[in-house]
């Protein structure tokens, strides 16, 4: 059995240990038996299998989901620019969301709070502020000829919907600001099954179409000429790139808040444990690492009475992380 | 009939009146005008000049990154931009003067991109690929590395690797824009000569652009000395006895020497 054999059949082995402990371990330890119960007879009910099917296992399909979404869009924005910094946010579309959900929040919170209440409301203002972003970014990347031209556009937008959030904040009332602050803490836990029946099938199309990208990402690594030479053809793979990255990351961020550095540290972590750049191996093993990741992070967040912002948990992991990977490899 | 371009079999690209340069407001940068050269089949064909007289425009046009300003670029006798872009693939290649960054990537996994042309959608490759990828790393004699990340190659078996691929990629046009750059003596006669094997072996027709004057002088089977102006086709000798080197390389620093076919500098210009 290859190297590269043995560690996909034990990443997959620990990513279903990790959802097995997300949902066994938190305020309240659930026994293995009644999970196994539970999962089998979804439609019972009890204190165990009501914790399980309303909260525990809906969470644990999220984290999945974010983990595997946000470190492919990671990848392919990092094969994108040909830089390892690059992350699912540097398009703006994780700041676009931002600004949709503080213009719903704050904007909202002129006239009524009442209304804001609504989980939607906060999930299609995340979605139209990303969109508009994609859009934009889009439109500029068909007209250019460099990719770091879009490195540059990206980091602009993001610096122009810092700007317009502190404006809202400034004028806001201290609870809008509160509910705006605490979406930015990112949350697994709010994600409904009625929520996840949009956001499975966006993700696992997103990703889908990813891992068939494998040849094109390839000769993208090489730079675009030799891309062009190899038959690709580069016009389309980058917009594809992008609105992959855009549906991967905008929608994760809507639902569940910006997650920081699972993004950009994981697929670090893929290409030293795989050692290769091959998109062939590395966008299976980016996501299986994503995915265990993420529910690591969420595990932790949960072990106190009280959560923690997961945001605070996935950036106190995923910089040492970096730290550690980039000393490691550059030494 | 005369034997033209048009029906020669042994030319694989030419020119037809091509002018090449780039599009601009209010008027477009003409680099070169109304060209008219042609590439044949087991030749190497070395393209010199000073720099900023246009070699690297002329292998982007030639190589169809950029479009040309007017006329056409013949290739297997069809328009060069009238190939979809896997098509192409299979039929000319260019190796570029960048340097390829990649971190972990084997050299056998590089190569093995050249064979993308022909693959499915997910580059998976036959019994056939294989073979072709094996065969290309042999001809560069990196064999033994063939498992090697490109990061701990030198510069040389760098560029071998990168021959290397376009070579599985099979192609009977190759273009090179200054392959032997960054390269020690050794690595640069070398490259040179595996390019010129590769010429006659494989009967392809090769073009690289390079700075070594007096190597291509040795080694090339026809010279394209490329001026600000013109670019004058010929053998070695044909352009000494036209005077073209004295032409192109005038300077009062050093002079052409065409008895022994090298640059002298003059006695008096060295410091004392």
């Amino acid at each position: 059995m290859s190297r590269n054999t043995f560690l996909f059949i034990g990443l997959s082995a620990l990513c279903v240990a990790l959802t097995v402990s997300d949902i066994a371990f938190g305020s309240v330890a659930i026994p293995l038996k009644s999970i196994v119960e539970t999962l089998l007879h979804p439609n019972s009910h009890g204190l165990y299998a009501d914790i399980v099917m309303q909260f525990r296992l809906p969470k644990a399909i999220t984290a999945i989901l974010t983990g595997a979404a946000l470190s492919v869009a990671g990848l392919l924005m990092q094969t994108f620019f040909r830089n390892p910094l690059a992350g699912p946010d540097v398009l703006g579309v994780t700041s676009g969301a931002s600004m949709g959900v503080a213009l719903y929040v704050m904007a909202a919170s002129w006239w009524s709070a009442a209304w804001v209440e609504s989980r939607w409301g906060l999930i299609l203002s995340a979605v139209a502020g990303a969109l508009i972003v994609l859009l934009l970014i889009l439109s500029v990347a068909a007209r250019m000829k460099q990719s770091v031209t879009l490195l540059i556009v990206g980091l602009m937008f993001s610096g122009i919907v810092g700007a317009v959030v502190s404006i809202l904040q400034n004028l806001s009332n201290p609870d809008a600001v509160k509910l705006f602050v605490v979406w930015t803490f990112g949350s697994l836990s709010a994600v409904t099954w009625y929520q996840l029946q949009v956001l499975v099938p966006l993700i696992l199309l997103g990703l889908l179409v990813s891992l068939m990208l494998q040849k094109q990402l390839n000769a993208m690594l090489l730079g675009e000429h030799y891309a062009q030479g190899l038959g690709i053809s580069v016009r389309s793979t980058r917009l594809l790139m992008i609105a992959l990255t855009g549906v991967l990351a905008g929608a994760t961020t809507a639902f569940t808040g910006p997650i920081a550095f699972i993004g950009v540290a994981v697929p670090h972590l893929a290409r030293a444990l795989f050692q290769t750049s091959n998109h062939r191996i590395i966008t299976a093993g980016t996501l299986l690492c994503g995915v265990a990741l993420l529910l690591t992070c969420d595990i932790i967040s949960q072990q106190t009475t009280y959560p923690l912002p997961l945001n605070a948990i996935s950036a106190l992991f995923g910089a040492p992380l970096i730290i550690w990977v980039v000393l490691k490899q550059r030494l | 009939m005369a034997i033209s371009p048009f029906n020669d079999p042994s030319v694989e690209l030419y020119t037809d009146d091509l002018t090449i340069g780039y599009m601009q407001r209010p008027q477009p940068l003409v680099v070169q005008e109304r060209l008219q050269l042609e590439l044949r089949k087991g030749e190497m064909v070395c393209l010199i000049g000073p720099n900023g007289c246009g070699k690297s425009t002329l292998l982007h046009t030639l190589a169809g990154l950029q479009k040309p300003l007017s006329g056409k670029v013949m290739l297997h006798q069809r328009d060069l931009f009238s190939y979809s872009m896997q098509e192409k693939a299979t039929l000319l290649s260019l190796t570029l003067t960048d340097r390829v960054e990649v971190d972990k990537m084997s050299v056998y996994e590089l190569v093995s991109m050249g064979r993308y042309p022909y693959t499915n959608r997910f580059g998976k490759l036959s019994s056939h690929d294989v073979a072709a990828v094996e065969n290309a790393i042999a001809q560069v004699h990196l064999t033994e590395k063939s498992k090697w990340s490109l990061d701990t190659l030198s510069d040389g078996e760098r560029q071998r690797a990168m021959i290397a691929k376009v070579l599985a990629q099979a192609t009977p046009v190759l273009l090179f824009d200054e392959p032997t750059a960054h390269l020690d003596l050794t690595n640069r006669v070398s490259t040179l000569l595996l390019l010129k094997t590769v010429a006659k072996e494989c009967q392809v027709a090769v073009l690289l652009s390079t700075h070594e004057l007096e190597m291509a002088m040795q080694l090339a089977d026809r010279l394209w000395l490329m001026s600000h102006d013109e670019i004058a086709v010929g053998t070695t000798e044909e352009l000494i006895q036209q005077g073209g080197f004295q032409r192109v390389f005038h300077s009062d620093l050093f002079a052409f020497d065409s008895q022994t076919r090298r640059f002298v500098i003059h006695k008096e210009k060295l410091p004392r």
